[in-house]
């Protein structure tokens, strides 16, 4: 099962295996990491799933949705080029080893 | 941990938050949460979306993992009833006749789906949709179910005939008002609703109620209407509006009304007792401040938060517009602030496409916004609301001036 390192804003990480096909999101749920809520379920409109993706591996996602995009300028935290919401991005076993990095606000 | 426990009555939404809030907020009390429903919280909106259309399994429902809580230290009785509330020696006894102390406690009870008052109204295809298990029902139900009548015209029955159409399914709505979501949203937005379930093949009858069932069995075969005309179908969903659940608040004498009465901090007329979400009635900073009773992930959230800050006393965590949102097909709704009362209404976009803002003010101050499918709109409407920036009707019909550009400029 491919992994997914989530980094915390205090220093800490979390690594977590996901299932091919399920969310940044939900992996980031099942394991309890902490600073991302994910208020709406995962339907791409609280913005509160936000995280910052590795920036070498960016290019790997598909890139957001027109939604998505719009709504990241909601995010709490500052939007960097990398910012995404955790619930629009599936896990494929290409995406094996990615970083996240989690802000220090979500709402 | 001395202090005895903060007992939270209810675990969704709002319960839950407001446990976890405590928590990261300072309290060291024991934390005990009580709901009726079995299993752990979850998320509600996906019901009438994702999860009945079974893009959505259980797992994702989850509100948050069940190592949380216990990492936390808090602690859920599931499938546990609170029957009454006795304030004088601060317990509550619940259903399975234990009988617990409290030193604080929190009321997010949530509001029940108002049931159709007609012969009938328990039939086996007659459903509504609150819990993860209604939703269960209905998609099972879905599957062998060619023909759906939606009673009511408002959020869910629209995201169920929404999601019911797509499954393939003949839906029928029916809408006592002359039109959809008339205390909701605006005209215009109704409109654009309408046509898009119209262009998915969905029927739509206003102006009528269901007037009587015709059963066959344990089964409703025929609906006739108030004006005698009779429907048939496999499935019935009713969605005709909720009640709060205050009625244990009210038997312990707290004031309600249609809702138990918070202040702007959360706190019921009792100072031990807070309540936050849909069982909550509020005067809304955000609407001249007439008392209202939201339902929506935002308000349940935002209460639950700031009640938890009372709770530890801590600085409230400020005043958040109220938002809310709906998703019907591929179009998203989205509602940031109060719109009703509004005097002055403006539209950015193109209504014709189907995506477009309503731009909304009274006496002048901007009010809120209704965006279909424009969510950047949404997003400065709710941070032109949350930081006072003033909007001005000419300023957003003009679709050359760039918002967020305005936004920018006013905070500096
Ligand atoms: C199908 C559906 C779709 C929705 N879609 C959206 C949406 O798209 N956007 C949005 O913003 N909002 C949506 N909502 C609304 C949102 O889900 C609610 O506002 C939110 O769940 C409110 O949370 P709450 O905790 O206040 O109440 P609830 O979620 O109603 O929870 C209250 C809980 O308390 C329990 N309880 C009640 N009395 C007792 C008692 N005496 N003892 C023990 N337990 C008790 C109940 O069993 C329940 O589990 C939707 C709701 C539904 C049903
Ligand atoms: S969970 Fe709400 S936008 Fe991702």
């Amino acid at each position: 099962m491919p992994t997914v390192t989530y980094l915390l804003s205090d220093g800490s990480q979390i690594s977590a295996d996901l299932p091919v096909g399920t969310t940044l999101l939900a992996g980031a749920v099942n394991s309890a990491v902490p600073g991302v809520l994910g208020d709406c379920g995962g339907s791409c409109s609280c913005a509160t799933c936000h995280v910052y993706v590795e920036e070498r591996r960016l290019g790997e996602l598909e890139p957001p949705s027109v939604l998505e995009n719009e709504l990241l300028d909601g995010v709490a935290a500052p939007r960097r080029e990398n910012s995404r919401l955790s619930c629009q991005i599936c896990m494929t076993h290409e995406l094996n080893g990615l970083i996240v990095t989690l802000p220090d606000v979500q709402a | 941990m001395t202090e005895s426990p903060l007992v939270v009555v209810g675990a969704s939404c709002a319960g839950t938050n407001l446990a976890l809030a405590a928590r990261e907020f300072g309290s060291q009390r024991r934390i005990i949460v009580v709901g009726e429903e079995p299993g752990f919280p979850y998320h509600r909106p996906p019901l009438s979306k994702a999860y009945l259309s079974g893009k959505a399994d259980d797992q994702s429902l989850m509100l948050r993992p069940e190592k949380l809580y216990a990492s936390q230290g808090i602690e859920f009785l599931p499938e546990t009833r609170v029957v009454s509330i006795d304030r004088n020696v601060k317990a509550l006894l619940t259903s399975e006749g234990q009988r617990i102390s409290y030193g604080q406690l929190a009321l997010t009870t949530g509001c029940r789906p108002r049931r159709l008052s007609l012969a009938g109204a328990e039939a086996d295809n007659v459903l509504l949709l609150r819990t993860v298990a209604e939703a269960r029902s209905l998609r099972e139900a879905a599957q062998s179910a060619r023909s759906a009548l939606v009673i009511g015209g408002g959020f869910i029955g629209l995201e169920v005939a929404a999601t019911l159409a797509q499954g393939g399914i003949a839906v029928t709505v029916i809408e006592l008002e002359p039109r959809l979501l008339q205390r909701a949203v605006s005209t215009l937005v109704a409109d654009a609703l309408l046509k898009v379930h119209r262009s998915h093949d969905v029927t739509f009858r206003f102006g009528v109620t269901a007037a009587a069932l015709e059963l066959s069995g344990n089964r409703v075969r025929n609906v006739r209407l108030s004006d005698n005309s009779t429907i048939t179908c496999d499935l019935v969903v009713v969605g005709i509006g909720t009640i709060p659940n205050d009625e244990l608040a009210r038997d312990a004498g707290l004031c309600c009304d249609n809702g138990i009465l918070i202040d702007a901090h959360g706190r019921t007329s009792d100072e031990s007792i807070v309540a936050a979400g849909d069982c909550a009635r509020q005067s809304n900073a955000f609407a001249d401040h007439q008392l209202l009773r939201l339902e929506s992930v935002q308000n349940a959230t935002d209460q639950a938060r700031s009640a938890a800050a009372t709770l530890t006393a801590r600085a409230d965590t400020g005043l958040k517009p109220p938002w809310f949102w709906s998703d019907q097909y591929d179009v998203k709704l989205q509602i940031a602030g109060i719109i009703t009362g509004a005097d002055t209404s403006v539209v950015r976009g193109t209504p014709e496409e189907g995506k477009f803002s309503v731009f909304h003010f009274r006496n002048g101050s901007f009010i809120g916004a209704e965006s279909l499918s424009r969510a950047s709109d949404h997003v400065l409407a709710r941070r032109c609301l949350g930081e006072q920036i003033s909007l001005s009707p000419s300023v957003v019909g003009d679709t050359s001036i760039d918002l967020a550009t305005i936004v920018r400029q006013s905070k500096k």
